[in-house]
């Protein structure tokens, strides 16, 4: 009888006894594992499903999305209680630095559109934008997403721009009818063009899970000026221009960007509805001349003369009327 | 028909009852996705669904079979916008690590299991590195995976509580299969 016992142990322990006693789990899986590789190879097999997913689930979130901005409201209150004088100090004298450039502000603005008028400047390509509430956050150590409730329906389609009341947020991945997928600038398959103001250089700003991105795709020997404000490119048409980033972090190795929304998140967005006028791809070969010329009068966000490494090319949406199609 | 009637109810609520193992979990995935933002981005969110599948793998994995597991798994990768199957894996293996090891976790008192399931906790983190630098074709930074096996670890003994009153009300046996 324990001889019995002892054999039975004997074929019953090991790997392959624990296969033999959890066929369903390794089913599972292999299943698991048949998807992910499915998945990985051809993204867009689940793209429907995921829509239908976050539709469904969006009205949940919504409804757990309104004691969680509660729980936020409180935490954030308790939290600026012992910060109350130092953000008082702060806001004041912010808010003298705000008024000084308040005043400079109108005289530019004036001083701009007297030249546009003086320059027959065409008008820029419009941007509208729609409100929307973050209801779901999914950030964890892979994706950086969130889920806001505007889809289809408000008109929110996939790549369009999502900025809070700080900057640029990430863009939209996957629109349902009611709820759309926004991809945050940190999540590792983000990736925006982007211009770095004053230097006037271009790249790629690269998630990487960390708080900070990652500048790639930078001309060679170009040099970065840490603190210099990075913004969108229009590159691509999908990105409207000038949208704040963040800043050129110090103290790593490679080029990073301090974002704007880095810490903290905000409950109301706006999705961004941006139409490059002409295809930038079809045009920038012949009209580079032309918008050369057009380029001075655009009202990119970077006025310096545009260097080498900074095509005019992104110039060209504004230089050129909209035309209805 | 009145008797067969209620029987019928009566059955289907035990079912519904039978499968809050599952609804519990995905509640806490919903919990935990709740835009309160109350670590300002700078920890991770606890994972809450390795708590119930560790928890339910070692006292009653009839509760939470591994289709069950499985569905949690991908209910993730869907809410997160991952890659779909990445969840579903990373679970499983952690499913399967913990049932492996249920022999040395039975009848051990609460601090010997918590320090089990930092194990189970910290091998889960290592698959999830190794699977997502392959599944994304780069280096993860381990930092965010380890930062939220920590939080996690943490979370546990509150959570595990609370998975023990419900285990309570879905049977009375010290070890269920």
């Amino acid at each position: 009888m324990a001889w019995d016992r002892r054999r039975r142990r004997a074929s019953e322990t090991g790997p392959w006894g624990f296969v033999a006693h959890n066929l369903s789990l390794v089913s599972f899986v292999v299943i698991a594992l048949g998807v992910l590789v499915v998945a990985r190879a051809q993204g867009d097999v689940f793209e429907e499903a995921r829509e239908v997913f976050n539709d469904a689930g969006a009205p949940i979130m919504e409804t757990l999305a309104v004691p969680a901005a509660e729980v936020k409201r409180w935490s954030d209150g308790v939290g600026s209680l012992f910060t109350l004088y130092a953000e008082n100090q702060r806001l004041r004298e912010e808010n003298e630095r705000l008024l000084a450039a308040q005043s400079e502000l109108a005289y530019l603005q004036r001083k701009v559109l007297r030249y546009e008028e003086l320059l027959k400047a065409p008008a820029e390509a419009d941007v509208t934008s729609v409100a929307a509430r973050i209801i779901a956050d999914a950030t964890g150590p892979f994706a950086h997403t969130v889920l806001v409730n505007a889809g289809r329906a408000q008109g929110v389609t996939k790549g369009q721009a999502v900025v809070d009341e700080r900057g640029l947020l990430g863009r939209i991945i996957a629109s349902g009818e009611r709820s759309a997928r926004v991809l945050l600038l940190t999540d590792l398959n983000s990736r925006i063009p982007v211009m770095i103001e004053g230097d006037n250089l271009k790249a790629i700003l690269v998630g990487d899970s960390s708080l900070r991105p990652v500048l790639e795709y930078l001309p060679p020997g170009s040099r970065l000026t840490v603190g210099a404000r990075v913004v969108t490119t229009p590159d691509g048409g999908v990105f409207p221009p000038g949208v704040a980033v963040g800043r050129v972090a110090a103290g790593s190795n490679e080029p990073r960007v301090q974002l704007f929304t880095g810490e903290g998140r905000a409950d109301f967005v706006r999705v961004l509805h941006y139409t490059a006028p002409v295809d930038v791809d079809k045009v920038a070969p012949e009209a580079d001349p032309a918008n050369g010329k057009a380029g001075a009068v655009s009202s990119n966000p970077v006025s310096g003369p545009p260097p080498q490494a900074a095509a005019p090319t992104p110039h060209a949406p504004h230089a050129a009327p909209r035309q209805p199609t | 028909m009145s008797v067969f009637l209620q029987v019928a109810v009566l059955w289907m609520i035990r079912q519904a009852w039978l499968s809050m193992p599952l609804i519990a979990a995905v509640a806490g995935m919903a919990i935990a996705m709740a835009p309160a933002n109350l670590a300002r981005g700078l920890v991770q969110a606890p994972d809450l669904v390795l708590i119930c599948v560790f928890f339910w793998a070692i006292y009653g994995p009839s509760f939470l079979p591994p289709w069950a597991v499985f569905l949690l798994g991908l209910i993730q990768d869907f809410a997160t916008g991952g890659p779909i199957g990445f969840w579903a894996l990373i679970y499983l293996t952690a499913y399967g690590f913990t049932l492996s090891q249920r022999v040395f976790f039975s009848g051990r008192s609460g601090p010997g299991v918590w320090i089990g399931f930092a194990m189970v906790a910290s091998v889960t983190a290592v698959v999830a590195w190794v699977l997502g630098s392959t599944s994304y074709a780069r280096w993860m930074m381990p930092w965010a995976i380890m930062s939220q096996a920590a939080v996690t670890i943490l979370f546990y003994p509150l959570v595990a509580r609370l998975l023990s009153y419900l285990r309570g009300t879905l049977t009375t046996a010290r070890e269920a299969p």
